[in-house]
């Protein structure tokens, strides 16, 4: 038993449930700014969108989204393990299921990728229409929070390898996951907006 | 591996019971199915061509929503979570509909009742 669980082992259960609803309530405010954020530029697409841009012609390929959001639905499941597991102070499978979720964010980047080379040798970069300008926003600052979840997610595995975690204390991996699940939020509404409809 | 894996934020209860991969199967499930209905136009199909595209809309938003739920109420334990929190998450999504509603009045209701109303009220 490290120390840093026989700290936590000494606290009252009542202790540990006060701080960890402390925590969320400081996670959700977060998230709750984070959905303004997002809310101001999905705002802004709508109102082009349907301000006479039914014409835009949707350049996208669907399947290479489709793809995307299975990726990241997966990479959901794998981080609800994760915190499952460090829930009940397993530390191997936490770490292992943190990796796994760090690899498909990974795959997820990967993909984004190979679409944006396509765009830029097809000469579709931001500034060619309205559409490409708010896809590039859009997607660009989603992947820019899936590149935060990694590194997150990196230190949280090196943590956990560390010991940190416990069935007593594991807040900051219950808290990325929280994270983790609003971006997969963020792309299930992306994707039927920008490749779909 | 497969045993089914329950949601436990709290131990004392599992509201529902519903298990991480039933929720996953749902998710996947529900992208087949708006990947497929983007390939039909939805207006057409049910009879009210003069929707369009917006019935396809108004579908995949909903097929969204229902994914969005799922996620929030089982991977992010909204089933377990305090008022307070639950509070702060509501409220979030109550200013995002009132900034989307706001910003769309002037197609949302260009041409409806509610258009000819306010203007009525207006004297314009």
């Amino acid at each position: 038993m490290s120390d840093a669980s026989q700290h936590h082992a000494i606290l009252s259960p009542a202790f540990h449930k006060d701080r960890r609803n402390l925590r969320a309530l400081g996670m959700w405010l977060f998230l709750g700014s984070e959905v303004m954020f997002f809310t101001a530029f999905f705002g802004a697409y709508i109102v082009v969108r349907s301000a006479g841009a039914a014409s835009v012609a949707m350049p996208l390929e669907r399947m290479w989204g489709a793809l995307n959001t299975v990726v990241l639905i997966t990479s959901s499941l794998t981080m609800a393990l994760a915190v499952q597991f460090s829930k009940k102070g397993d530390r191997a499978k936490t770490g292992r299921y943190l990796a796994l979720t760090f690899l498909l964010a990974c795959c997820f980047l990967v993909v984004k990728a190979i679409e944006y080379t396509h765009h830029f040798m097809e000469g579709n970069f931001p500034s060619h229409d309205i559409f490409m300008g708010f896809y590039f926003l859009l997607t660009g600052f989603h992947g820019l929070h899936v590149l935060g979840g990694m590194v997150a997610m990196g230190i949280l595995w090196w943590r956990n390898r560390r010991g940190d975690f416990n069935e007593h204390y594991n807040d900051p991996i219950e808290m990325a996951g929280l994270y983790w699940h609003f971006v997969d939020l963020v792309w299930i509404f992306l994707f039927p907006a920008l490749y779909l409809l | 591996m497969s045993a089914p894996v329950h949601v436990e934020t709290h131990t004392e209860d599992h509201a529902g019971g519903i298990t991480y991969f039933e929720v996953f199967g749902l998710l996947i499930a529900l992208t087949i199915l708006t990947v497929t209905i983007s390939y039909v136009n939805v207006g057409e199909a049910l009879g009210i061509p003069q929707f369009g595209r917006a019935a396809n809309i108004i579908v995949g938003l909903v097929v969204a929503v229902c994914k969005c739920s799922l996620v929030v109420w089982v991977f992010m334990h909204m089933n377990h979570e305090t008022r307070i929190n639950r509070f702060v998450l509501g409220f979030a999504i109550a200013l995002m509909a009132i900034f989307f509603t706001a910003a769309s009045f002037d197609f949302l209701w260009l041409g409806t009742y509610v258009h000819s109303f306010a203007r009525a009220a207006l004297g314009l």
